[in-house]
């Protein structure tokens, strides 16, 4: 017996043995967290409708591949990663030049990681203003869109650094400095904005 | 105010992944349209139907191919049968059992020597081929025409 209430696990049992409803269930689980995701990449929305549909139906078409033991957040993550940067590389809509500058810098990744200190607090003034998404918004959209999804994954899907670093197929330490990296950016352009 | 200052107090006294999983908290979230989940069903449907087509054909196929090469085959074994002597001891067990069975073992080892079992062996592969793709081809014939059933109830 299903029900939205039934593990990922056990909806997946239930899938290969041929149950629709159980990937009906498991999809409308995800759905927005996959869409929210995939816009981290394409940031049209229709476009990442239709890279959500082909995920959705890549993660169905290959759901046997699914071994026991595995994580289905995760798996699904890769699976609409590459979707979208399929989707990216057939439209040219990014130069490849983007991508190669964010997988180029992490040569050195594993001594970054290392040696930066923690990160500064937000300052408290900061949750008080009017037009704060607004602001996130903005200074997300500069940042390369996998470390636009590191953060994505890390605050908003309470996703692990090893979770991460298993979707996007990277060294935990890689990720952990395009994190610090990325919250640094947002830091700075927050504080410098005026409220 | 007096809210608003308490509410600056614990933010600062936050750790920084706290902060920041608050400030994550106020991005804009977007919900993707009611149809996307409904174009992945029907693509996925569309897609099971195709791969039941497939699979009904070519089981068909192969129920076509060994009926067609039984013939030959059993031809082949009938002739191989005969050129042997294997359907004469075959019959002079029926016929004659009470000797036979006198000496069953004499009579065994003859008959395995001259069993065709190269043509044996081809006739009982084709027959279990051409059994399990009819039973395959009907299942997915039944699954087609449920299929078929079910979408014009729907209509």
């Amino acid at each position: 017996m299903i029900d939205h209430m039934s593990t990922d696990e056990d909806l997946i049992l239930q899938i290969k043995s041929g149950n629709d409803t159980a990937y009906h269930i498991l999809m409308s689980r995800y759905m927005k967290h996959i869409f929210n995701f995939i816009l981290q990449y394409v940031r049209i929305r229709e476009e990442a409708e239709d890279v959500a549909q082909d995920t959705f139906f890549k993660a169905w078409k290959y759901i046997n591949r699914f071994k026991n033991g595995m994580k289905f957040k995760p798996w699904l993550f890769t699976i609409a990663r590459n979707t979208a940067l399929d989707y990216i590389k057939k439209k040219k809509a990014t130069s490849f030049s983007e991508i190669d500058v964010g997988t180029a810098d992490t040569e050195n990744d594993s001594s970054f990681a290392e040696s930066v200190v923690d990160t500064e607090p937000l300052p408290s003034e900061l949750f008080s203003r009017a037009q704060l998404s607004e602001q996130l918004d903005n200074a997300m959209s500069v940042l390369h869109p996998d470390h636009r999804a590191v953060l994505i994954m890390h605050y908003r899907e309470d996703m692990t650094f090893e979770e991460i670093a298993e979707t996007l197929k990277r060294p935990m330490n890689t990720v952990k400095s395009w994190h610090r990296r990325s919250l640094d950016k947002i830091r700075d352009s927050l504080v410098h904005i005026r409220p | 105010m007096h809210r608003n200052s308490r509410c600056i107090r614990t933010i600062t006294t936050m750790k920084p992944e706290e902060t920041y999983k608050k400030l994550f908290l106020h991005m804009t979230t977007n919900e993707p349209h009611k149809g996307v989940a409904v174009v992945v069903v029907t693509r996925i449907q569309r897609s099971q139907l195709m791969q039941t087509r497939t699979r009904a054909g070519a089981h068909s196929f192969f129920v076509l191919a060994t009926l067609i090469g039984l013939a030959p085959a059993g031809q082949q074994l009938f002739a191989s049968a005969t050129s042997s002597g294997f359907i004469q001891f075959a019959s002079l067990g029926w016929s004659d059992g009470v000797s036979v069975l006198g000496s069953w073992k004499a009579f065994i080892f003859t008959m395995i020597e001259s069993a065709p079992i190269l043509e044996m062996s081809i006739v009982l592969g084709l027959v279990l081929t051409c059994t399990y793709s009819l039973r395959r081809s009907a299942y997915y014939f039944a699954k087609l025409s449920t299929r078929k059933a079910s979408s014009y109830a729907t209509a």
